[in-house]
């Protein structure tokens, strides 16, 4: 039997819910009704059609030939890229300006907090105005260009480096199996280190693993060098051919996303840092480590544990801001789903739907992925 | 935060106490010079462009012949574009009033000290919004109407931050106790509600309500551009209140939630009188927060194609009459300067109210 209280909040949910779903209704009849009345055509076999039109910047093969799926593939990978280099270098620059801050000089501790209190006061577009509109405006046309080592030019159509190309596909699938197994190997021997420290420094290794990294790697180098082609940019006549592109758009994103998000990562990895407590620095003092023994081994692994969730929700936040490319014409979800893709084929509904789920998802995705880094990060969590 | 010694001070090592990067004298010289080269070589360009080799005189293009430095004139003579837009110069007043009213129904909500802040929370939210509507847009009591296409520049970003946060803050409010409510179908509404508009940028909200509201309204209801990011960063924001609401809400002891049902207070009772003024207290420095983001954020209007005080500074710094000029950087440095101001003076009140907090 109900008594009162029960049968009174069963009745409040069932209104909620009633309310919702008439007002859903509501809306999707009249969104029909509209969608009729405008002679909008529904659903998503857009996507198979040609698109009709080209990208200026892609990962994978694509031209106006290629079905509109593809569009939206290049889309998500110019993305995720965007986010990648700028969570990259903003974790750097973050990092530099988290230990100028902590440094305990005057003056480094001066340009950290100014740094600080200026890029996170002043909007994200904005940053990526200025570089974009102003500072790479400003650079050289390509027959001045800066020239680095006579390998990488910088002028106002972007950054051009070497690109970097295999003879065959044979030779090409090798290095990347090559790649790979170094990057297993790496894993490999961290994994015997920690095992290893874990036996007490019991040494049972004749050959310290680090000389085998090390050999490893100068193998790597080597044989990639000698497999693959390196193509320098060449001064043609309407500019540099041959090397790897940066475009201007992408340099004023991943400048201004990474000054915009290091003030945050620096604030927060400042406060890790100091959140670790002075008897850890004391006691490893008293065990004899140096000043960066003690950050390395003390301070820093301590510090990760603390920062680790704030620092993702800095990351996702770089990850919704590549959004922000849209308002430069650098070609990410926004501006070839909603911009483009919109403007060709006239289906709103679908665009929206798609935007709106490749961003929860990925975001979800990245949230899950940086739960289960912060869930191993805290298994010995002594503090 | 102060520490505690573990070890005797006179027993740990010089080199631990301070600068570490410098534990060893010698190194200390080397880390003060790179912070003063630093310092030296990021500002003395900055100051060197926008004081020094500027051009400060003059009223037209001919001021600032070159790009060599800051172009001050072009600001000078477009300030009140850069403030109010295309809003027509003899109606100025109204926004003038407005901002004005608004300020000062703010301040007795932002002084801590002043009492019985619930009345004016309610002017603010529930008042001032039209009294301000009716100034700005005008068409009645005489007012002439000014179409929102004119409203532009720091106006509008004021006056976008300013409606959609009193649009969002009890929304957000009520998203936060659906969220703690003991429903579980309330609870998880509100949670996926919150979670699936905080998982998308900001710009995606924005163009959803661009393209989509017009659909989902009836035929005869014309919604206009400003409207719609209006609803767009209100439903957004009060995704992220309901968040920083929420996070209040927990902190609060269990014991007042006793406390209201042992003296038998109803759910609405309770929540009125002795949680949300609490919670809401708690809460406001990370509101603050919001709003700092908030404020920001609204620089994104230029993408749809609004005159926010970006879009203005970007509309005209394209004048082909400056182009000789640095008047484009100029524009952007002083909203610069305007952003800043603005967010480092809300994030000091931020810093303040949390000082006063772990005082207390």
């Amino acid at each position: 039997m109900f008594n009162r209280a029960i049968l009174k909040t069963i009745v409040i949910q069932t209104a909620i819910v009633a309310v919702i779903v008439l007002v859903v209704a509501l809306i999707a009849n009249t969104t029909f009704a509209n969608l009729n009345r405008l002679g909008v055509q529904s659903g998503f076999n857009f996507l198979f059609e040609r698109s009709g039109f080209d990208i200026n910047q892609k990962l994978i093969s694509f031209s106006s030939d290629s079905p509109i799926y593809m569009a939206f593939a290049v889309a998500v990978l110019n993305t995720i890229l965007l986010a990648v280099l700028s969570i990259i270098f903003s974790t750097i620059l973050g990092l530099v300006i988290a230990i100028c801050r902590i440094s305990g000089d005057w003056f480094l501790n001066a340009f950290g907090y100014g740094f600080v209190e200026i890029f996170r006061n002043i909007p994200a577009l904005l940053q990526i105005f200025l570089v974009y509109f102003v500072v790479i405006r400003a650079l050289p046309s390509f027959r001045d260009s800066y020239d680095l080592f006579g390998t990488i030019y910088i002028n106002n159509r972007g950054v051009f480096l070497p690109s970097i190309s295999f003879s065959s596909d044979n030779e090409a699938i090798f290095a990347i199996l090559f790649g790979l197994i170094s990057v297993l190997a790496v894993l490999g021997i961290w994994k015997l280190r920690i095992n290893r420290t874990n036996l007490a420094f019991n040494d049972s290794f004749s050959i310290s693993p680090w000389l085998i990294f090390m050999l490893w790697v100068f193998l790597v180098i080597g044989l990639s060098i000698a497999l693959a082609t390196f193509k320098v940019p060449t001064l043609g006549k309407f500019g540099y051919q041959d090397g790897l592109v940066i475009s201007p758009e992408l340099v004023a994103l991943i400048i201004g996303l990474s000054t915009y998000n290091a003030s945050y990562l620096a604030e927060i990895m400042r406060a890790g840092f100091q959140a670790v407590s002075k008897g850890q620095r004391e006691a490893s003092q008293a065990l004899g480590l140096g000043a960066a023994a003690t950050f390395r081994h003390i301070i820093f692994p301590q510090a990760l544990r603390i920062v680790i969730p704030p620092i993702t929700n800095i990351y996702l936040n770089i990850f919704k801001s590549t959004s922000l490319g849209a308002a430069i014409g650098y070609p990410e979800i926004v501006s070839v789903l909603v911009g483009t893709t919109n403007n060709l084929v006239g289906r709103p509904i679908e665009i929206m739907f798609m935007t709106f789920l490749t961003y929860s998802l990925i975001s979800l995705l990245a949230a899950m992925v940086m739960h289960r880094v912060n869930q191993r990060y805290n298994r010995y969590n002594v503090i | 935060m102060s520490e505690r010694n573990y070890v005797k001070p006179q027993l740990v090592s010089p080199l631990l106490k301070g600068n570490f990067l410098a534990s060893a004298k010698s190194w200390r010289l080397y880390t003060s010079l790179i912070g003063i080269l630093l310092l030296v070589l990021t500002l003395w360009p900055l100051f060197d462009w926008a004081v020094i080799d500027a051009y400060w005189s003059g009223n037209d293009p001919t001021a600032c012949p070159d790009k060599s430095g800051a172009c001050w004139p072009f600001v000078r003579q477009r300030f009140s574009q850069f403030m109010y837009g295309a809003y027509p110069v003899s109606e100025r007043w109204r926004v003038d009033i407005g901002l004005l009213l608004g300020l000062t129904l703010l301040l007795p909500i932002l002084v801590p000290s002043v009492r019985g802040k619930k009345w004016w929370i309610i002017a603010f939210v529930g008042i001032y919004p039209i009294i301000a509507a009716i100034l700005f847009a005008g068409g009645i009591f005489g007012l002439t109407s000014v179409e929102t296409g004119l409203w532009g520049g720091l106006f509008l970003t004021l006056v976008v931050g300013g409606f959609s946060f009193v649009f969002a803050f009890p929304i957000g409010i009520l998203l936060a106790l659906g969220r703690e409510s003991g429903s579980p179908i309330i609870r998880n509404l509100a949670g996926a509600w919150v979670e699936l508009w905080r998982s998308v940028p900001t710009l995606v909200v924005l163009f959803v309500a661009v393209i989509m509201l017009p659909l989902f309204l009836p035929e005869k209801f014309e919604i206009d551009k400003l409207l719609r990011a209006l609803c767009a960063l209100s439903v957004l924001m009060s995704c992220y209140i309901a968040e920083a609401v929420r996070g209040a809400l927990k902190a609060i002891p269990v014991g007042q939630y006793e406390a209201t049902r042992a003296l038998g207070m109803g759910y609405i009772h309770s929540h009125t009188t002795v949680i949300l003024p609490q919670a809401l207290a708690l809460a406001t420095p990370q509101i603050t927060n919001v709003v700092i983001g908030l404020f920001k954020e609204t620089s994104l209007l230029v993408i749809i194609g609004l005159f926010d005080l970006l879009g203005m500074v970007h509309a005209i710094s394209g004048d082909p009459e400056w182009h000789m000029s640095s008047a484009r950087a100029t524009g952007y440095l002083f909203i610069a300067l305007i952003y800043w101001s603005v967010c480092f003076g809300m994030s000091r009140y931020s810093a303040y109210l949390e000082r006063r907090r772990r005082l207390v």
